[in-house]
């Protein structure tokens, strides 16, 4: 009974699929995708002018960064790094109150205009980032 | 219908290409609408199942293995959304294996005449749409879509054992709904 029963679960009767199934489900993909890439475009055309207003705000600014930004010289590293071999200990303590001095620095010049510019540079760039790697993690990425 | 042509298929709709997954969508819709008719209520959820399968599909084609067979990844993206579907409307279990098997003779004689296959086949259809949906579900998937064992269980997210019970106490249910129907003459 059990060969006789797959036998005929075999050869059940089935509802044909209707016609325009196929042509219906094409449409929707059609619409899905282009709904994705109205959406996408918009999202790169908002970052693009984040990155802009972003850019836009911080060139005025960029005489203030400079002051907080510290300037290395080949000498300068050059005697510093001869500085570590003779006294470490001492090198390492004025290589931290110089990165703490430069980092009180930095805060006192930060502006709220100057803080806003660089995080609407930072947000394209870090949208670019994560599109990147989750590509990279689909690509490499399979289902069972 | 070769695997190789779904693998180029699935590799070149990877790539961009949407013309290449609409062929795959023409080319599994077929057996996959039959595949789920078995379990579904109606034609119309059948349809909706089928569309929404695709839909998922095609989000989840990057990770979508383009040197295996399609038809197990597509039965296992139909189950969520049958799952997803019926949560809505009643709790479903697949890993459920109680005793009790729903499908009861309708205590109607069966016709008198000799069987013929036809008419045999059309009383099993309606065996089969009495039956509990998860073991409707195995048959959809092992008749209708060809899958093995193994393919049915990861579909439906169950062990192996689990699919071979589903299917036997299916077919015992549906021996006795023939015999009932038939008066015990089929078996």
């Amino acid at each position: 009974m059990a060969d006789r029963m797959d036998e005929l679960l075999t050869h059940l009767p089935a509802e044909p699929c209707p016609d325009d199934l196929v042509g219906r489900i094409q449409s929707r993909l059609a619409a899905t995708r282009r709904r994705a890439r109205w959406m996408e475009q918009g999202r790169m055309w908002s970052l693009a002018g984040a990155a802009a207003l972003g850019t836009w705000l911080l060139i005025p600014r960029l005489g203030i960064l400079s002051t907080a930004v510290p300037g290395f010289s080949v000498s300068g590293v050059g005697s510093w790094l001869s500085w570590v071999l003779a006294s470490p200990a001492d090198a390492g303590g004025a290589l931290l109150s110089q990165v703490l001095s430069w980092g009180s620095g930095l805060a006192e010049c930060m502006q709220f205009g100057l803080v806003l510019a660089l995080v609407l540079m930072a947000a394209p760039a870090l949208y670019g980032a994560a599109r990147m790697i989750a590509s990279t993690s689909a690509r490499e990425g399979v289902v069972g | 219908m070769s695997a190789e042509q779904d693998g180029i298929l699935i590799r070149q709709a990877r790539s961009g290409n949407a013309a290449a997954f609409d062929q795959v969508v023409a080319r599994h819709t077929p057996r996959l609408y039959q595949s789920i008719r078995r379990f579904a209520s109606d034609r119309s959820e059948a349809e909706a199942i089928v569309q929404e399968t695709w839909l998922r599909a095609w989000r989840a084609l990057p990770r979508c293995d383009p040197d295996r067979p399609l038809l197990p990844w597509l039965a296992k993206i139909a189950m969520n959304v049958t799952r997803d579907l019926w949560r809505r409307r009643r709790p479903l279990d697949f890993a459920d294996v109680g005793d009790e098997v729903e499908a009861q003779p309708a205590g109607e004689p069966g016709p008198e005449q000799a069987l013929e296959s036809s008419l045999t086949l059309e009383r099993l259809a309606r065996g089969v749409e009495r039956l509990r949906p998860e073991y409707r579900a195995v048959i959809g998937l092992r008749y209708d879509g060809g899958l093995t064992y193994e393919e049915i269980a990861q579909a439906l997210g169950v062990e192996v054992n689990t699919v071979r019970t589903h299917l036997h106490r299916a077919k015992m249910a549906l021996r006795r709904w023939m015999e009932a129907e038939h008066g015990g003459s089929d078996g």
